[in-house]
């Protein structure tokens, strides 16, 4: 079995790693020189807190004082299903029999992650969490299931409506709150908290899907994207 | 302004209408795909000139999104400049869609296609909408990625490998632009451009966070010496890919830079910055245009036009900056670069598409292929050439208009150094388009295969697309008017130059 | 020195350390294995920094679905060197 080593020689790492000390310097300078306060918009946020419909800051700003980043970062994170879809939209590879330590560690971790995934989630209205990271654990979750055999991604419609919903119920209630209020993204009265559960649980969900799509697309050795990439020649240098 | 027939919160149609339109085409069934992909196209068309006819009407539009307002919440800001990128892209957005509909001919490409090209055209609207430091920056992700996947979905060794680069390339941008951002935010306490008005670049830290920031961009708008991912990128996509990255994607980066440096920097940033960035702009217009003219494939060719014409975007900023000279003039350069990236995303999606009719057609696009087409698709090869006559900049295409009014500015701020570099960059340019053109005009080769059928809608758009980058020079009274409205320049200097 | 004062300066050497080991690491298997537990001491550092949420973010990413990628990568590098020796 041949060793595989990397592109680039160590040599060229630690020339490369040389050059761009000079700048690392001249940034951390630059960093030192932020003030010990600096200025910000806490105390705004705190002012407004009492309007956002939950009780965390940071989810009130994520979620209503700048939702609209956020429905266009849901977006992003869909976009990066969408490609891996794109390049390698064959079956996926069936997996072998799981080695029984993975069966067995699936079996006690798999539950233990759904619960901590939903706990995150309803933990974002007023602690640290939310639909991001319980996308992530929820996610995490799933490529341990394919890896055991439980899951079996199959990249038809269901899959596509599962990575696009987060997204479709965040620009839905972009699109509601707009005809009930005039404002894009102006939650109406008090349903500004359950407008934004709905949302960060159908984002945690295509998020841990579109995790899911994104490991599963680039691994199986069936997809056209892994057979191209392992059997074309490394690419020729910049013209 | 508050009035009864329109809301401010109108300028979020452009936005929502392409994003319902990619949710739409990816979720429904497949048999609805074409009605979907028609609305969608047309209604963010309508939505962008319905902004563009009321800024154009009532002056500059503000709406604060989620009724919070700045700083606390994000605005969406609209004046002339925005506008005007806005009708670029719904006017390229049309041609492309129109163009791409007749283009892919597996079910696979067309299902891959349509949701990441209208999530392609989100992230540009809603980039020239934004008024907003960070908002820029989700929206320029929106706009890397889906470009990164529309590059790679051809699937092949050559484009992955141009896909891969171009990745490296946009994360490493956004990576910067995103330090800057911070740095800027830790220094300030704020991300709206209204409310950074003059502050951006004082001190140390301002200094390294506009640096952060400048990279960032100039790696995603291809600016020489940052401009390695652009050719490959650009001729290894499908071609109505290829037409959206080189007409519309690189004006993204750019339009930040624009918008910001004329604005939010301080005079002494804008003053230190200006110079530098005319050079590269010199130095990539003179590099691109030699490198275009040994390209002995078309799309490559095409590809290295843009490095050069992208340089010509940034001759602007030495000739427009505070204390170059004549006021009057500094006003005349601004507007002859936003003028130029107008007619330039016109003619390049032109150019593009024909390469793409040209290379469906023929299955290969070195210059000898070309043989002959001049009387087999004389369509596209007018396209070319049309095109072409806006690259080299001839009367009375729009390229002359902006390059014309950018050479006067330069002599006319006393900077005439710039003048022989625009004319060498025209005739350089002459040089790379007649040399490839005049291939299609030799006699068909006696042992010529035989065509494939080109869908006509593809070699009409085109067509279509030339001729409005000819036309641009004709009807340049209105955008240049539009560009007055909100420019970072006070009002006479525009009746002056006008 | 304080005790949490000198765990912090701990895990500011270790992920210091890792990350010049998986820059200089001699086989890429190598780097992506440093990479990992990279990840893993990262999401050490967040729950240190009061974020036990994007602590567990950063394990299940940086470390579990990253990782997972990686090793993949190298997998196929691996299976094309095999190839191209073979042939």
């Amino acid at each position: 079995m041949a060793e595989t080593r990397a592109y680039i020689g160590r040599t060229q790492r630690v020339m490369l790693a040389i050059g761009l000390l000079p700048l690392l310097a001249a940034l951390l300078s630059a960093i030192g020189s932020v003030p010990a306060r600096p200025p910000n918009l806490a105390a705004q946020v705190a002012a407004r807190m009492g309007d956002s419909g939950v009780t965390h800051p940071l989810t009130a700003v994520l979620l209503n004082f700048r939702g609209y980043d956020t429905m266009l970062e849901i977006a992003v994170l869909w976009l990066a299903g969408l490609g891996a879809l794109a390049l390698a939209p064959g079956p996926s590879a069936q997996r072998g029999r799981p080695h029984p330590v993975l069966a067995g560690l699936l079996r006690v971790l798999a539950p233990a992650l759904v619960m901590t995934a939903g706990y995150i989630l309803w933990a974002g209205g007023f602690r640290p969490g939310g639909a991001f990271q319980a996308g992530a654990v929820l996610g995490a979750g799933l490529v341990l299931a394919s890896l055991g055999g439980v899951v079996h991604l199959d990249p038809a419609r269901g899959l596509q409506c599962l990575l696009g919903l987060g997204v479709a119920v965040f620009t839905g209630v972009a699109v509601w709150s707009w005809a009930q209020t005039g404002e894009l993204l102006h939650y109406p009265g008090t349903t500004d908290k359950w407008a934004i559960l709905a949302i960060e649980s159908m984002a945690a969900l295509s998020i841990a899907f579109i995790l899911l799509t994104l490991f599963d697309r680039l691994t199986s050795p069936s997809t056209s994207l892994s057979t191209s990439l392992s059997s074309s020649p490394p690419p020729p240098p910049a013209a | 302004m508050p009035d009864a027939g329109f809301s401010s919160a109108w300028l979020a149609a452009p936005i929502a209408v392409p994003l319902l339109a990619a949710i739409g085409v990816a979720l429904l069934s497949a048999r609805l795909r074409a009605g979907v992909c028609a609305l969608g196209a047309v209604g963010t068309a309508v939505a962008s000139f319905v902004v563009l006819a009321r800024v154009a009407a009532a002056g500059p539009l503000r709406h604060n999104l989620g009724g919070w307002g700045a700083p606390l919440g994000i605005d969406l800001f609209a004046d002339g400049l925005s506008v005007l990128m806005l009708a670029m892209t719904a006017v390229l957005g049309c041609a492309i869609s129109l163009y791409a509909s007749g283009y892919f001919e597996h079910a696979r490409e067309r299902q891959s296609f349509w949701p990441i090209w209208f999530l392609l055209w989100t992230g540009l609207n809603a980039l020239f909408l934004t008024a907003d430091l960070f908002n820029f920056y989700v929206t320029l992700e929106l706009i890397g990625i889906s470009a990164v996947a529309l590059v790679a979905m051809e699937g092949g060794p050559v484009a992955l490998s141009a896909a891969v680069r171009y990745l490296f390339m946009a994360m490493l941008g956004s990576l910067a632009y995103m330090g800057g951002v911070a740095l800027v935010y830790a220094q300030t306490g704020a991300l709206d451009l209204a409310l950074l008005e003059g502050r951006l670049g004082e001190g140390p830290l301002g200094q390294a966070a506009l640096a952060l920031l400048i990279v960032g961009l100039l790696a995603k708008t291809a600016l020489f010496p940052l401009h390695l991912w652009l050719p490959p990128a650009h001729s290894s996509a499908p071609a109505p890919v290829s037409a959206a990255l080189s007409a519309l994607v690189v004006k993204a980066s750019f339009y930040i830079l624009l918008r910001t440096s004329f604005g939010a920097f301080s005079d002494n940033a804008l003053a230190a910055v200006g110079p530098i960035l005319g050079i590269l702009g010199g130095l990539a217009v003179l590099w691109g245009s030699l490198q275009a003219l040994t390209q002995d494939r078309l799309k490559l060719m095409i590809a290295y036009s843009t490095v050069a014409q992208v340089g010509y975007l940034f001759l602007l900023f030495p000739v427009a900056m505070p204390g170059a000279g004549d006021a009057a003039w500094q006003s005349k350069a601004w507007i002859a670069g936003i003028f130029h990236a107008l007619s330039h995303a016109a003619a390049k999606g032109a150019m593009f598409m024909a390469a793409g009719a040209i290379l469906h057609a023929v299955g290969r696009d070195d210059k000898n292929s070309l043989r002959g087409l001049g009387e087999r698709m004389p369509v596209s090869v007018s396209a070319l050439a049309v095109a072409g006559i806006s690259i080299m900049a001839l009367p009375p295409s729009g390229g002359f208009i902006a390059k014309w009014m950018l050479l006067v500015a330069a002599v006319r701020t006393g900077q005439w150094w710039w003048a022989p570099l625009m004319i060498g960059g025209g005739l350089l340019a002459a040089g790379y388009v007649f040399r490839m053109v005049k291939f299609a005009f030799y006699a068909t080769p006696a042992h010529a295969p035989p065509l494939h059928a080109v869908p006509r809608r593809l070699e009409y758009t085109a067509l279509v697309l030339a001729l409005i980058a000819l036309g641009l020079g004709l009807a340049s009274v209105f955008p240049i008017a539009v560009a007055a409205i909100g420019a970072p320049f006070p009002e006479n200097w525009f009746t002056e130059a006008l | 020195m304080t005790l949490p004062l000198a765990f912090d300066v701990f895990l500011c050497a270790m992920l210091l350390g890792l990350a010049a080991r998986t820059l200089f690491s001699r086989t890429l298997f190598q780097g992506v294995m440093f990479f990992v537990v990279y990840g893993l001491v990262m999401a050490l550092a967040w729950a240190r920094l009061n974020a036990p949420d994007i602590a567990l973010a950063e394990a299940a990413l940086g470390a579990g679905i990253t990782g997972a990628l990686l090793f993949s990568a190298v997998r196929a590098l691996r299976d094309r060197g095999d190839r191209e020796e073979e042939s």
